[in-house]
């Protein structure tokens, strides 16, 4: 089977002449949960954009299910891959939250029922279907960025591209978007991500893309984290967890956990040998 | 946020007979009456507007504070326009200023005229009031679509009633961005630096809500956008709704009755 998504050779320049994309090469399987990482202007918001065809490539090619993106089939495409936006005011537009939801579905052509039932089923997912009737003007940042997911969810594509989701959102909102990206990636979405926030992309990620000056740095598993030179080159660091085992040596751990629960279990292995050394110790 | 936002129709999800109205008929009917109400000529076909207009508010449970303070915004410039009005006309004098080469009259005919010329107004007011706070804002966008309008306006209200709020804010954050770094307007408002910071500020809000029009637009392609935005519609019209309409008509009906020439008209009918 071939790659849900793929990129070839990209380039794009704004109108204004700033090159942001310098010949992109990546392809993405179904399934898949993909960090795209790396500095300021590094070009991850207009790559994203070329994903559902918002920008149309200028040199290049992209393709979704292997069919190539263009002005003709753009709006069909778009069904497929879902973006949410950075910032919710931007993408959250309309009188309430309802009609919102309902926005995409209904460029979809779709019936009345199936409309309902898709809004009923994106606002559930989000935890805001008590607030359906609420205009979004007056809603809190958060809320404004679940109704903005919820407005792709509605669209049921298969692919999610987020920008930097986890942007200002308070320690439970980013807790509760991780737990609405895994039920997502439950229910086979391919998800797509482009953050700064390395722990994020550490504990969730399974592909990694490291994107600098409109090229691709680097791309592989998590592993790409804990570089040394890559993580200096992107303007990176090291995830907190890695850091704690960089910190003492003598722990001599390779390679370095990334996660939490690696770390944890590094640490319960350490402790286990310890003990069988002790008692080794006592026996002789 | 410093103030909390202004709600247009905080009062639009209270329960009463006019809120369950059906919009849609509420609208139609509400602008016949208003047209009715403007054309009225005599203080006794006004007072009766009057009277059934207060009648509906009162049945529809709304706050009479808020409706005063609403009424706030237009009512002192019309008193004022008002009380000055009879100065215009000539008539019987009430009094007389003597200005040197020329008098102004008082008129009694004057004043009569402004009388009827503010209740015109604050009937008018009070049924676009009874109208806006008891539809909730975006409702009232659905059937004036229904009623077709043509979107374009519809949209032009919805963007700019949705994008208000977030301009508001991006407003006041500068503002207050400038005033951390010491910026303070000088009392005169031509004074140099205070123009050309403002001016600055206000430069910027444009640009700022020019690239946010772009964004907006890109996510709106990024969800299928081709041009037209399109709704559900969820109303029906029930008969009560029609009753009602026709209630509201036949009471202006009635007005205008008193209004010319009294019960004279029902002696025809005889
Ligand atoms: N609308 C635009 N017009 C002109 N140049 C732009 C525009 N948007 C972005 N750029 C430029 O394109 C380059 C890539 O920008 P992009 O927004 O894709 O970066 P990014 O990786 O998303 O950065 P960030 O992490 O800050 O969001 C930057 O040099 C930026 O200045
Ligand atoms: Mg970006």
């Amino acid at each position: 089977m071939g790659a849900l998504l793929e990129v070839e050779n990209l380039y794009f320049r704004y109108h204004d002449g700033t090159p942001a994309l310098n010949g992109i090469s990546l392809s993405i399987n179904r399934g898949e949960k993909v960090a795209i990482l790396g500095p300021n202007g590094a070009g991850k918001s207009t790559l994203l954009l070329h994903f559902n065809g918002v920008y149309l490539a200028q040199q290049g090619k992209v393709r979704v299910a292997g069919e190539e993106i263009t002005r003709d089939n753009e709006t069909r495409l778009r069904g497929k891959v879902g973006m949410v936006f950075q910032d919710p005011d931007d993408q959250v537009f309309s009188p309430t939250v309802w009609d919102d939801v309902a926005f995409g579905p209904l460029n979809q052509g779709l019936g009345r029922k199936e409309i309902e039932e898709r809004v009923f089923q994106a606002l559930q997912a989000v935890g805001m279907w008590d607030l359906r009737s609420r205009a979004p003007h007056h809603l809190s940042y958060g809320q404004k960025k679940r109704v903005a997911i919820a407005g792709v969810i509605a669209m049921n594509p298969e692919v999610i591209v987020l920008d930097e989701p986890t942007a200002f959102l308070d320690p439970a909102g980013q807790e509760s978007l991780m737990e609405i990206l895994a039920e997502l990636h439950q229910r086979g979405k391919t998800i797509i991500v482009a953050t700064h926030d390395v722990d994020m992309a550490a504990e969730w990620a399974d592909k990694v893309i490291i994107l600098k000056g409109g090229k691709i740095l680097a791309q592989g598993d998590t592993m790409l984290l804990v570089q040394d030179t890559l993580v200096k080159e992107a303007a990176l660091r090291f995830p907190v967890v890695s850091q704690v085992f960089q910190r003492i040596p003598s722990l001599l751990v390779r390679p370095l956990p990334r996660t939490v629960d690696e770390a944890a279990n590094a640490i319960a292995t350490l402790l286990k040998d310890r003990e069988k050394k002790d008692k080794h110790h006592i026996v002789s | 946020m410093e103030q909390a936002h202004i709600h247009l129709d905080e009062f639009a999800r209270l329960k009463s007979f006019f809120h369950q109205f059906d919009p849609r008929v509420k609208i139609v009917s509400c602008l016949m009456l208003l047209v009715i109400v403007v054309s009225l000529r005599t203080l006794a076909g006004l007072l009766f507007a009057l009277l059934f207009t207060s009648l509906m508010i009162f049945g529809s449970h709304l706050p009479l504070g808020r409706i005063v303070k609403r009424l706030g915004f237009v009512v002192p410039m019309l008193v004022v326009l008002c009380l000055f009005l009879p100065f215009a006309r000539p008539g019987t004098p009430v009094f007389k200023v003597p200005l040197g080469i020329l008098t102004l009259t008082y008129s009694w005919e004057g004043l009569q005229a402004s009388a009827i010329f503010f209740l015109r107004l604050l009937c008018g007011a009070l049924i676009v009031i009874l109208v806006t706070f008891t539809t909730p804002f975006h409702v009232l966008l659905h059937s004036l679509a229904d009623l077709r309008v043509p979107p374009i306006f519809i949209q032009l209200i919805q963007f700019t009633l949705r994008y208000f709020f977030v301009l508001y804010d991006e407003t006041i954050r500068m503002f207050r961005a400038r005033r951390a770094r010491n910026f303070k307007a000088a009392r005169n408002f031509w004074s140099g630096r205070t123009f050309s910071t403002l001016g600055g500020l206000l430069g910027m809000l444009f640009i700022r809500s020019y690239e946010r029009g772009e964004r907006v637009y890109y996510a709106m392609l990024a969800r299928g956008f081709q041009g037209e935005i399109r709704v559900l519609d969820q109303f029906q019209v029930r008969p009560r709704d029609l009753l009602l309409g026709m209630s509201l008509i036949v009471l202006g009906v009635l007005s205008l009755i008193i209004d010319r020439g009294g019960w004279g008209w029902a002696h025809f009918l005889r």
